[in-house]
């Protein structure tokens, strides 16, 4: 199914749109994981 | 449609894309959560749920076996995140829904102005424009150049519209998807919502052209998907916009400063006006309904009419002195003057420190937190804290926590110490002094209450003086705690009874209409059988 009230030209720019902001998203998301990811070895020595 | 019938959708399951754009959205939300356990949780649901549908967790979010989710900062999440890009995947998100298709209402509004302007002789050529179109969505969705509170009444109400689509299709298979990973859906929606709320107050406070007002929401309490829960609205009137935003939710969510700053009543609730899409009004809409109301509605009691003259009046309404006026007044802040030399010097570390104590407790502090944490601090917070550090961290290990969990919990003791201790004088206190042990065993014994509390309220007060005196209910005896809360039901209860008085006044209006309209017709009746009777008389005459 697909909205009436738009045109073509509206969907695709829709679509870049969307896209454009997830990958922003993501991208921050992704910056936050990498931050947060365990050294391992770091936190046995400090457990030692 | 009835207002008691539950909408009906139509709904067509979500691609790839929109999929990715829903974790985005989850994700997002969950950063909101204030409980860190919850949000942790939430955080790994989304995960899951994001690897059920087939996405490359490492490659789109960096996710690995070595992510540790306690580690990461929900703040600078919430905080780098634009509106404007929730904006764009919420409006990709509804597209498959025939959300954008079934705006009944508005388009019977368009007609009902279409019908006038005709009458009015405006020419049909220009007439093709009073109609929801594609240019309308465009305008409104798909425009980079709004202003920062049209993002946030757009997301907000986008959410509220998806939210109770989700909460009438929960058997829907992405629905159940998220639902089967533990994910409340319409939840995630409903905190973005509140969120959005809280944050277009504080665009009002900076003294945004915006007039927030609030109302009761009994009116569509009856319908099949109303959340029963919610009693309030709120109405966010933007010039340039047909009809108020206007979504339902919890006032509890807001602090007081926050309700007292909006106006607490809806003049266009008030008025009885039917609530529809809000509509951002192209250049050449605001031209025909201009015309249209300075032709012909001047002074016109129709109820569509008054709808009308509402949008003109906004069209030309200035908020923004009122709004500069209703802002609530910042903590002081800590200038130069105050404090010199090393002391200076102590207050800029101190500044470090709590950045520091922010990204190891992972939450982030309002403005005013962190500006009543510094007020009057003229010692400084490292030296303090490596005072009392290993004493904290001996006595959290003996409670069972581990190394990193203790130095994240020494924070929260530190920040529970900062907020009720006296440090100023702690701080001359020998390492082993035994005055400041029982100050540290005292705090490490109610520290976790203030910090949950501190997590959970800090978006809901403007003051720090506020939040620590909230706090400090928590080591209230019962019988005060008793008495705080029958003056706040009192205080609920007089807004509503303010909110009733209005209504009363509302019926009353109707009512005296109602009366002239009956005495009207009963005029009009009298004569038109006064003429009959008096025809009956001339034929007998005759």
């Amino acid at each position: 199914m697909e909205i009436q009230v738009l045109s073509d030209e509206d969907k695709e720019k829709l679509f870049k749109m969307s896209l454009e902001a997830k990958e922003n998203i993501e991208g921050i998301i992704k910056e936050e994981m990498l931050a947060s990811t365990k050294d391992l070895k770091q936190e046995e020595d400090m457990e030692r | 449609m009835k207002e008691t019938e539950a909408r009906k959708v139509q709904y067509e399951e979500l691609d790839q894309k929109q999929k990715e754009e829903l974790i985005s959205v989850i994700i997002y939300s969950a950063s909101i959560i204030p409980d860190e356990n919850t949000r942790i949780n939430e955080f790994a649901n989304a995960i899951k749920l994001a690897k059920l549908w087939g996405v490359n967790v490492e490659e789109k979010y960096g996710f690995t076996e070595k992510t540790d989710l306690l580690k990461i900062n929900a703040g600078n999440i919430r905080k780098k995140i634009r509106v404007k890009n929730l904006m764009s995947v919420l409006a990709d998100i509804a597209s498959n829904f025939d959300f954008f298709d079934r705006q009944e209402g508005l388009e019977k509004e368009l007609n009902i102005y279409k019908g006038m302007m005709q009458e009015i002789g405006i020419p049909d050529e220009r007439l093709k424009e009073m109609t929801f179109s594609s240019k309308d969505y465009s305008n409104q969705f798909l425009n980079d150049n709004l202003r920062r509170i049209e993002y946030l009444a757009n997301t907000m109400y986008l959410t509220n519209q998806i939210a109770h689509i989700i909460q009438i299709s929960q058997n829907q298979k992405d629905f159940a998807d998220a639902k089967s990973m533990g994910i409340n859906l319409y939840e995630s929606f409903m905190r973005i919502k509140a969120n959005c709320i809280k944050e277009a107050i504080k665009e009002k406070q900076k003294g945004e052209n915006v007039r927030i007002s609030f109302h009761s929401h009994t009116h569509t309490l009856a319908r099949e998907d109303a959340d029963q829960k919610f009693s309030d609205a709120i109405d966010i009137d933007i010039p340039g916009y047909l009809a108020p935003f206007s979504v339902h939710f919890d006032k509890s969510v807001l602090s007081r400063q926050e309700i007292l700053s909006c106006s607490s009543k809806s003049e266009y609730y008030i008025q009885g006006y039917r609530y529809n899409f809000p509509l951002k009004l192209t250049d050449e809409k605001i031209k025909l309904l201009e015309e249209l109301y300075d032709k012909k509605l001047l002074n016109n009691q129709d109820k569509q009419l008054g709808r009308l003259s509402w949008t003109i009046q906004l069209l030309k309404a200035d908020f923004t002195k009122d709004n500069k006026k209703r802002v609530i007044t910042k903590p002081m802040q800590i200038t130069n003057r105050k404090f010199k030399g090393k002391d200076l010097l102590k207050c800029k570390d101190n500044r470090k420190f709590l950045k520091v104590m922010q990204e190891k407790i992972g939450l982030e502090f309002p403005e005013y937190l962190s500006e009543g944490l510094l007020h009057r601090a003229s010692y400084s917070f490292e030296e303090f804290a490596n005072k009392i550090k290993p004493y904290v961290i001996t006595k959290l290990k003996e409670q069972g926590f581990k190394s990193r969990i203790a130095d994240r919990e020494f924070y929260k003791v530190f920040l529970h110490m900062r907020m009720f201790q006296n440090i100023s004088i702690l701080t001359r206190l020998p390492r082993e002094n035994d005055t400041l042990k029982e100050k540290v065993d005292e705090s490490i014994e109610k520290y976790a209450k203030t910090y949950n509390y501190v997590a959970e309220n800090s978006e809901k007060y403007t003051s720090y003086n506020e939040l620590r005196k909230g706090a400090t209910t928590l080591q209230k005896s019962k019988d005060v705690q008793e008495e705080d809360k029958k003056r706040e039901e009192i205080d609920n209860l007089l807004m509503q009874l303010s909110d009733k008085k209005s209504q009363i006044t509302l019926l009353e209006k109707q009512l005296q209409e109602a009366k002239e309209e009956y005495s009207q017709l009963q005029s009009k009746a009298i004569k038109q059988l006064g003429d009959i009777q008096k025809g009956k008389d001339n034929n007998l005459n005759r």
